[in-house]
């Protein structure tokens, strides 16, 4: 049996399962000659054991041998994150298999982005570039992007396509930044042939990243190399991002993916019930969509319960099957616009943004007809001389 | 001394969360299925509080353990005490568990780090289970990106125990932990007692370790000095 893993039982005997359960587990150690060396996925998980634990981890890994044994806590370096980005590279891409083309549900609210995305894929670096493709959560903003990549890998793949979202790009930046690794941090998001990015929203506010991301941008755009960006609002509407930036985001092709119609959401769920095995019949596709309206993403986990519903019960999916197995699910989307819940939160409903400009316009309507009908009352009563 | 207590063995109070000590009824079982099943994808685990959610989260970290996986779990009560990079590159592990996280709604820190573990288990192999006291829906998270990702994961109601359950329950501890006590002793805590299974639980690992570390049988009168 391997030390650590002796040492590892004794641990779980002596310290509460919780903390072995969050600290212990994830440890990986090493016996190199007379030294124990630990690493952890992360920093914060190493030193915490560092800090609280090493006596009890010392006391168990001494008693297995005889001869004294070094702790040592291996931290990340600059050469750890270095080798990371280096085997990053080699591998190639970080995309998600299953989002390409012949998955993606073609809808009226979609139909555009579809087309775009498509035509950047078996044209990269033509004219749509960068393709930003912007929605609500949920809409199918990331699988468009994934095959996108997954498409342009297809066609050629010897290219190097970079997938990253916005916030691990961020945080890569700082870690970067720490660790004086920024050269190697830039090479690796400049030398992309393709370089996707999702959820840009989350630049708002970060001035650092913006500033790098506005020259990985511009060093991409030089070279001619395909840029791909989603966001959850139209450039222009982003709010704490740079004017620079998002002017350049709109250089190439802003596409919209809007909530899907009932027939798309139906269609959505059938494509994803025969993807999973699942014999979804119409009827209860329909049923589904008519109440889940809001994403795809919830569409997605309603028809991931009615499987699994209908596989521990061992019965074919039907209506008495996909009510019974998403009753809570439709009692909250029931409860959610619901009079009484309209009413109470009529007040909040009416600040948020998207009703500000009629609320304006409503007040502007209301002070010209006063005005008007003031002006009308004036002309009506004015006192005539005779 | 004149009075010498019996030392009892340590594990004898704590012992290993398993399934087998999760009592199943026809309800959970399915649960308990999916969670031993690698291949079932992400859960969330939806409950009322003190139903043994914690239990059932550890459990599947110590059944991935068993079979040779890793595993990280995090009990976000604790957790918000800590910096949100404790979630940083976990995505490496098989198999994590982050417990009750419905405490981390409004806090935006946490939410954004949930929301980012999320979007790089889907780029890895790792496996989430996530437990949720009542429903995500209701927990009110700010972020929708959040809320939207966690919607699109199996969703499992776990079923609140009728007394027939509880009372299944409370002998299956008994018979499992090989605790000495009596049928009208057992009548009692479950008359008396908050009809709950963490505490009821509680209750009884309390009587079993002073039981044994006083030698004397567990009576009514000891179990209402405990309750």
């Amino acid at each position: 049996m391997e030390f650590w893993s002796k040492c590892s039982e004794k641990l779980e005997n002596r310290l509460p399962q919780e903390d072995f359960n969050t600290w212990i587990r994830p440890l990986k150690a090493n016996l190199i000659n007379n030294t124990l060396e630990i690493s952890a996925p992360n920093d914060f998980i190493l030193s915490y054991v560092e800090k609280n634990l090493t006596q009890e981890i010392r006391k168990i890994v001494n008693k297995e041998t005889d001869v004294e044994i070094d702790l040592v806590y291996k931290k990340l370096t600059k050469e750890t994150f270095v080798d990371k980005y280096k085997k990053q590279a080699s591998e190639n891409t970080k995309l998600v298999d299953s989002y390409v083309f012949d998955n993606f549900v073609e809808g009226k609210s979609n139909h555009l982005a579809l087309a775009a995305a498509r035509q950047v894929a078996n044209n990269p670096s033509g004219d749509y570039n960068p393709l930003f493709i912007y929605g609500g959560v949920g809409l199918g903003k990331t699988h468009l992007m994934h095959a996108v990549g997954n498409q342009i890998l297809q066609n050629n793949p010897n290219k190097r396509i970079v997938y990253v979202h916005s916030e691990k790009f961020v945080s890569d930046m700082v870690k970067a930044l720490q660790l004086g690794a920024m050269n190697e941090f830039k090479s690796f998001y400049r030398n992309a042939d393709a370089l996707l990015i999702d959820d840009i929203q989350f630049f708002a506010g970060k001035e650092q990243s913006q500033e790098e991301f506005f020259h990985t941008f511009n060093a991409l755009l030089d070279r001619n190399n395909q840029m791909i960006l989603t966001c959850d609002k139209y450039p222009k509407e982003i709010d704490g991002l740079e004017e620079r930036l998002k002017s350049r985001l709109g250089w190439g092709l802003p596409v919209i993916i809007d909530p899907p119609g009932l027939e798309t959401r139906a269609a959505v769920l059938l494509k994803k019930a025969s993807l999973m095995g699942v014999n979804m019949p119409n009827d209860c596709a329909i049923y589904i969509a008519q109440r889940i309206r809001s994403n795809i993403r919830e569409l997605e986990g309603a028809l991931k319960r009615v499987a699994a519903n209908a596989k521990f019960t061992g019965s074919e999916i039907d209506l008495p099957l996909v009510k019974d197995a998403l009753k809570d699910l439709f009692v909250i989307s029931a409860k959610m616009v619901s009079i009484e819940n309209i009413q109470k939160n009529s007040f909040r409903i009416l600040q948020h943004k998207t009703f500000r400009p009629f609320i304006k316009k409503k007040k502007q309507v209301y002070n010209q007809t006063k005005a008007a009908r003031n002006g009308a009352y004036k002309r009506a009563y004015k006192p005539q001389f005779t | 001394m004149n009075n010498p207590q019996q030392l009892t063995f340590p594990w004898s109070a704590k012992p290993k969360l398993i399934f087998r000590d999760f009592y199943t009824n026809k309800e959970n079982l399915n649960l308990v299925n999916n969670l031993k099943d690698q291949e079932a994808g992400d859960i969330i685990i939806q409950a009322s509080s003190n139903i043994g959610k914690s239990h059932l989260l550890q459990s599947v970290c110590n059944f991935y353990n068993e079979i040779g996986k890793t595993s990280f779990y995090l009990p976000i009560k604790k957790a918000l005490d800590y910096d949100p990079s404790v979630l940083d590159s976990i995505n490496k592990i098989d198999l994590i568990c982050i417990d009750d996280i419905d405490f981390i709604a409004k806090n935006d820190e946490w939410e954004r780090a949930i929301f980012n573990l999320i979007n790089q288990c889907q780029q890895s192999t790792s496996r989430i289970i996530f437990s949720v006291s009542g429903s995500i829906d209701i927990a009110g998270f700010n972020l929708p990106d959040l809320l939207s990702r966690l919607n699109k994961l199996l969703k499992y109601n776990v079923a609140n125990l009728d007394d027939r359950d509880i009372e299944a329950a409370i002998d299956l501890i008994i018979e499992h932990n090989s605790i000495n006590i009596g049928d009208k002793e057992i009548n009692y805590i479950l008359n008396h007692a908050k009809r709950d299974i963490a505490h009821l639980k509680h209750i009884l690992f309390k009587l079993d370790e002073y039981s044994l570390s006083t030698k004397k049988k567990i009576t009514i009168p000891l179990i209402k000095e405990i309750i």
